[in-house]
């Protein structure tokens, strides 16, 4: 019976029209690629769509509370410090990080000896694993045994140690210093690579013209990578928004709500606390404007390929 | 001709895409059932016969290496594998609250009484009434805060290793000078000859953390707290009025001290290694903090030794507190797979067995659980021995009341330290601190109504 069964299917198979046949096929290699999206994107985001309004604790069952977590948030101590925070990190931030890397890759665009191994140790910040850089410039920043008051001191610069990390002034900045350090290759190799994509022979005419560089610059450079920045850009804002890892090792949200982000507040809801619930709250809380970003993002990058072909 | 020539092609490409097909689709299956093998201990990590331990990094790591060489030493003998990890700060926490979702538990996790606590409702630890019974008779008995903090509902589901507490922990030398014989006793003397004493910048006054990173203070505040006749939970462990004359007291004199610039300034961005370094490196006069600034003094630095004193926590108008608690506990997780289990229950007996308690006892900082060693030359130094009397006396966790979820959870918040950061970075008053204090335990408390 089974023989038989699958004897009739592969008959079916056989006799279907080679654009049937590659449409099955399509759809068939369409599979893991679905299973992915379902599987490790679509699913879990759901889940914590769905905990976001349940009590969730880890290891009990989880009951329907409706809006209750959201309300909670909204009432959390430091609710306000924490977008402004995470606004700040992430526009200031990027906004940094793009002014250091066209700095730079415009002295790397330029001819000189060495340039290629200055290129290649460029990209050593970007390498650098998050929690090895945020533990070395933690260091760095210690007010009792680190680098900076060291040779501040050293130098006759300061009396008494500054607290860097421990202080509203400074404990934004000294993160923010390290996301910048540690962000700025992307951005630098990103337009290195538009640069080059640049016909020469603007930059040419611009001369016999008389274009000085600035003008060169905001006339030929800026204009060609305005696709490149808006891409690093959007995407960095996403990444920069998500900063845990420099956060957490740094000053856990210190001093007092100096440096709290949202990401922090998912840490020590869920992962501190295991609520479950209350932590998905506050990362459906900032999906809304992520979901906006990418969406500006896809719309504009299909936009490019309708223009190309 | 051509016809049956492109239909012998496709014929043959449709068999390389069936075994490119049914790769995926093996691939995908595997992919899929992973965790149902790796949870019936088919594959190695949390399952076959290897053991999985996981442990926490302490401020002595001689005695973390000699544990993790005598869990090994145990395998060979018994011919099998164990993989012990061991990471500091909140990092086995962390790992528990996913291996309890996911139910792919270790085997043997550490644990100190707030997490035994946090995770009891989830049914994580086996019931090892069996084991303790048999190890404190061994033994001769368990202090009695390891006996309150470990049993509940008359049962034991964790087994507990060592005690410890939080003392003061003093520059004895700088004391002397100054003409001070005895360490404060009361709050008030304490910043007081901390004002008169420190030298800064180069020697502050008082190491407390005033920063969420450091959980040390919360004790330190919890005591001070306390002592002011200011509390979070009743007697029957339920929340008790936040906002009273003895709370605002506490705040005032919290608020106070730092005003009159007795801690270093970097206090506000401390983590918990903060004070032991600001010690180590003679930065500061007083610290709160158990006795490994005293085992890194013996290994590091033992020429400081003579010069560091050891008291008990100062009091205030309504008393004096010293803290009690469980630092390190061994729970056998409830894997559901006996033959592991049994082998867990064996490792336990060999970790407290007389010869490898005892020695590792002495390479680390807490006293012991149990009251059988109190012959160990490390607590004829008196410093240590004061730590060995504080556990023996020492208020446990949610005191006055009974150590419950709640108060665990609580304490991961760190609230008082949140509320000295908002008055000594913010700036904020002592009723705004009250405030946001009393909506914090409110919030927490809420939810186990």
């Amino acid at each position: 019976m089974s023989v038989s069964g699958a004897v009739l299917r592969r008959t079916r198979y056989n006799d279907m029209t080679a654009r049937h046949k590659e449409w099955v096929l399509g759809y068939a290699m369409l599979v893991p690629a679905f299973f992915f999206i379902v599987g490790l994107i679509a699913y879990p985001a759901a889940w914590a769509m769905y905990l976001s309004f349940t009590d969730k604790v880890i290891g009990q069952p989880e009951k329907f509370v409706g809006f209750q977590n959201y309300v909670w948030l909204t009432q959390w101590p430091n609710f306000g410090g924490m977008i402004w925070n995470t606004l700040l990190l992430a526009v200031v931030g990027v906004a940094l990080k793009a002014f250091v890397g066209m700095t730079m890759a415009l002295a790397l665009n330029e001819q000189f000896v060495g340039r290629t191994v200055i290129r290649a140790l460029l990209f050593l910040p970007w390498t650098v694993p998050a929690f090895v850089a945020g533990l070395i410039w933690r260091w760095m920043y210690d007010d009792q045994n680190g680098l900076f008051n060291w040779a501040l001191m050293g130098m006759g610069l300061i009396g008494e140690p500054i607290s860097w990390l421990g202080t509203t002034t400074w404990a934004m900045p000294a993160v923010m210093s390290v996301v910048i350090w540690k962000g700025f290759p992307f951005f630098a190799i990103a337009y290195l690579a538009g640069m080059q994509a640049i016909p020469s022979e603007q930059y040419e005419a611009a001369e016999v013209d008389g274009a000085s560089a600035w003008q060169r610059f905001l006339y030929i450079t800026l204009p060609g990578l305005r696709h490149v920045m808006l891409i690093t850009c959007m995407l960095s804002l996403i990444w920069t928004a998500n900063t845990f890892d420099l956060v957490f090792i740094m000053t856990r949200g210190g001093p007092s709500n100096a440096t709290e982000v949202f990401t922090m507040l998912i840490y020590e809801q869920g992962i501190r606390n295991g609520r479950i619930g209350e932590a998905s709250t506050a990362a459906m809380m900032a999906m809304p404007v992520f979901a906006g970003l990418i969406i500006i993002l896809t719309r504009y990058l299909q936009d490019k390929d309708e223009e190309r072909a | 001709m051509t016809t049956k020539t492109m239909g012998t092609t496709t014929t043959r490409r449709l068999m390389a895409r069936r075994t490119l097909l049914k790769t995926v689709g093996i691939g995908l299956g595997a992919i899929s059932l992973a965790p149902l093998l790796s949870a019936c201990g088919m594959i190695p990590g949390m399952g076959g016969n290897k053991l999985t331990v996981w442990t926490d990094a302490t401020f002595a790591p001689p005695s973390d290496d000699y544990q993790t060489e005598e869990i090994q030493k145990w395998a060979k003998s018994k011919n099998i594998e164990v993989e012990v990890t061991r990471e500091a700060g909140d990092a086995v926490q962390q790992k528990l609250q996913a291996a309890t979702e996911s139910k792919l538990l270790p085997d043997i996790s550490q644990v100190n009484d707030g997490r035994y606590t946090l995770f009891f409702a989830s049914g994580i630890f086996s019931d090892v009434s069996d084991l303790y019974a048999e190890f404190g008779k061994a033994w001769g008995g368990y202090y009695k805060p390891a006996e309150l903090l470990a049993t509940k509902n008359g049962k034991q589901h964790m087994l507990p290793y060592s005690l410890d507490s939080n003392l003061l922990l003093y520059r004895k030398d700088i004391l002397d000078a100054g003409g001070i014989k005895e360490s404060p006793k009361t709050w008030d003397e304490l910043f007081d000859v901390a004002k008169k004493l420190q030298t800064p910048p180069g020697v502050y006054g008082v190491g407390f953390q005033f920063n969420k990173a450091g959980t040390d203070a919360e004790d330190t505040f919890r005591l001070m707290m306390l002592s002011y006749g200011g509390k979070f939970v009743n007697e029957d462990g339920k929340m008790a009025n936040i906002k009273t004359p003895e709370m605002t007291a506490f705040l005032t004199r919290l608020k106070s001290s730092w005003e009159m610039g007795v801690y270093p300034p970097g206090v506000t961005g401390w983590d918990n290694a903060g004070n032991n370094t600001a010690l180590q490196d003679e930065k500061v006069i007083f610290i709160q903090n158990p006795a490994s600034p005293l085992v890194w003094f013996r290994t590091n630095k033992p020429e400081m030794l003579p010069k560091i004193g050891v008291a008990a926590v100062p009091g205030g108008p309504k008393g004096q507190f010293n803290t009690a608690y469980i630092r390190d506990g061994w729970a056998i997780m409830n894997t559901g797979n006996q033959q592991r289990m049994d082998l867990s229950k064996d490792l336990m007996r060999h970790l407290y067995s007389k010869d490898v308690y005892r020695k590792w006892m002495e390479l680390a900082f807490p006293a012991p659980a149990v009251t059988g060693m109190e012959d160990l030359e490390i607590w004829k130094d008196p410093k240590r021995q004061g730590f060995l009397q504080a556990v023996k006396t020492g208020i446990l966790s949610g005191y006055p009341g009974p150590p419950t979820p709640a108060y665990s959870e609580l304490n991961t918040r760190v609230p008082l330290i949140s509320a000295a950061a908002r008055m000594a970075v913010e700036g904020w008053s002592v009723e705004q601190a009250l405030d946001e204090l009393a909506k914090t335990v409110e919030d927490v408390y809420s939810k186990y109504k």
